[in-house]
């Protein structure tokens, strides 16, 4: 009873991460249609949360990557396997929050890995690190892919601008804010294609972990269904504050730029999605952002705010994993068992119940292009 | 000793830089060249010159369906594997 009312936990936590994981990053993927008027952002987001949930069904190589690329499951079985599965998720779904909270656009997915790295470090040491998985699936990727987001939203721009010269505006731009209808579905399906699959990879690594599923198996159904969903509602709910970060404090776009950015930042993660690299959806769209701004001239974008974005992306896997290691801490010194998620879950929601309301007497966040 | 070279598979890396980078490149300089046959059909309709503004709009036509061919395609190749 105890293993399965653990299991139950970890699941329940897992879609909590998606759901603040789509709540993150709504941002991500509809600050630049929204900050271009390409759409409202009641449709961006309602259109945005659709794609999310459709781009969940289309690939399972990132929810593989993350149930046996980045830690051992066998490793884990039996050392409190969902405790510390449990204990990564609670670190990364904290520093969600944090982030959330001070409208910084951090990364939602080296989060979640920082924290299951942590506790599994906390709890049975490096041994259960796949040292290639980590380097050569997720860190690596994570550093190229914002960079060649930024290069390439850099390249089409400049190509764009060159092929549509001395042409009027006017029709223009009616042109590249229907495109950016196209390209911000795409970046949701892209969205939804890699950052869903975490979590089946998570939920999965604990099937596995607990020998519900034998190690190498697939998602099942039912983890595929539920974390599209619990994404695509996370979305839908929206993060306001970091859409306004996202669209306008970084550099103010007109149509063409957010058409390149939305293009490029959605071919590079669908790119990644195939080979299954668990990319930051948001490194890569906030260096097509960049990018896109860069070619047209280089004071376009607010560097300060761009610097504390990176800073932000610096301390997130060290935090989130110091956080998960914490939180297994804390459950090992609960006597292991139910005791220590039980106890930590009903705090866990106490806080963010009181950040929330803290959130909203500060006063509701305001729409990009509204403020 | 472990190295940066043992731990990455740098031919599959390779081939999703690629990946990404041409399709988005192709992407947006397609849908650019249908922006501008459908920009330049309204100024020529407007001129009067009618069959470089139909030769402008078919322009328009072609790179609007070679884009939804290239967005079939993708998603085509990520659901077959």
């Amino acid at each position: 009873m105890d293993a399965h009312l653990i299991l139950i936990i970890v699941v329940v936590t897992a879609l909590a991460f998606d759901f603040t994981n789509g709540f993150h990053d709504t941002a991500n993927v509809v600050a630049t249609s929204i900050s271009t008027g390409a759409a409202s952002p009641k449709v961006a987001i309602a259109f945005a949360a659709v794609l999310n949930f459709v781009g969940a069904f289309i690939s399972i190589q990132v929810a593989a990557t993350i149930a046996s690329d980045v830690v051992n499951p066998e490793a884990l079985a039996g050392a409190d396997a969902l405790n510390v599965v449990f204990a990564g998720l609670v670190g990364a779904i904290s520093w969600n929050l944090i982030t959330w909270y001070y409208g910084l656009p951090s990364s939602s997915s080296h989060a979640l890995i920082g924290g299951i790295v942590g506790s599994t470090l906390a709890a049975v040491g490096t041994g259960a690190i796949e040292l290639d998985g980590l380097v050569g699936k997720v860190l690596v990727p994570g550093v190229i892919a914002p960079i060649l987001a930024f290069l390439v939203a850099a390249l089409a721009i400049s190509i764009s601008y060159r092929i549509v010269n001395n042409l009027r505006p006017g029709p223009v731009n009616r042109g590249y804010r229907v495109s950016q209808i196209a390209s911000g579905g795409l970046l949701a399906l892209a969205h939804g294609t890699n950052d869903a699959q975490k979590t089946m990879g998570v939920i999965t690594l604990a099937l596995i972990a607990d020998g519900t599923l034998a190690a190498g198996s697939d998602p099942p159904f039912w983890v595929i269904f539920s974390a599209a969903s619990a994404i695509a509602l996370g979305t839908y709910s929206g993060g306001w504050k970091i859409i306004k970060t996202t669209g306008t404090k970084i550099i103010k776009m007109d149509t063409a730029q957010g058409f390149a950015s939305q293009g490029a930042g959605a071919a590079v993660i669908m790119a990644s999605s195939h080979f299954g690299f668990p990319l930051s959806t948001t490194h890569v769209i906030n260096g097509g952002i960049m990018g896109s701004g860069i070619a047209k001239r280089l004071s376009a974008v607010r560097w300060g705010v761009a610097g504390n974005i990176v800073t932000a992306w610096l301390l997130t896997l060290p935090a989130a994993a110091a956080i998960g290691a914490a939180i297994y801490g804390i459950t090992v010194l609960a006597g292991g068992g139910t005791v220590g998620p039980v106890i930590i879950s009903a705090v866990s929601v106490v806080l963010i119940i009181a950040t929330f309301i803290r959130r909203a007497r500060r006063g509701a966040p305001v729409a990009a292009g509204h403020s | 000793m472990i190295s940066l070279a043992t731990l990455v598979n740098w031919s599959e890396l390779l081939q999703s830089v690629a990946a990404g980078a041409i399709s988005a490149i192709l992407l947006t300089t397609v849908v650019s060249l249908g922006i501008r046959g459908t920009a330049k059909y309204v100024d020529y309709s407007q001129d009067g010159r009618m069959f470089l503004a139909y030769s402008s709009l078919a322009v328009g036509g072609i790179c609007f369906m070679v884009t939804l061919a290239m967005i079939i395609l993708g998603i085509f190749l990520m659901v077959n594997g």
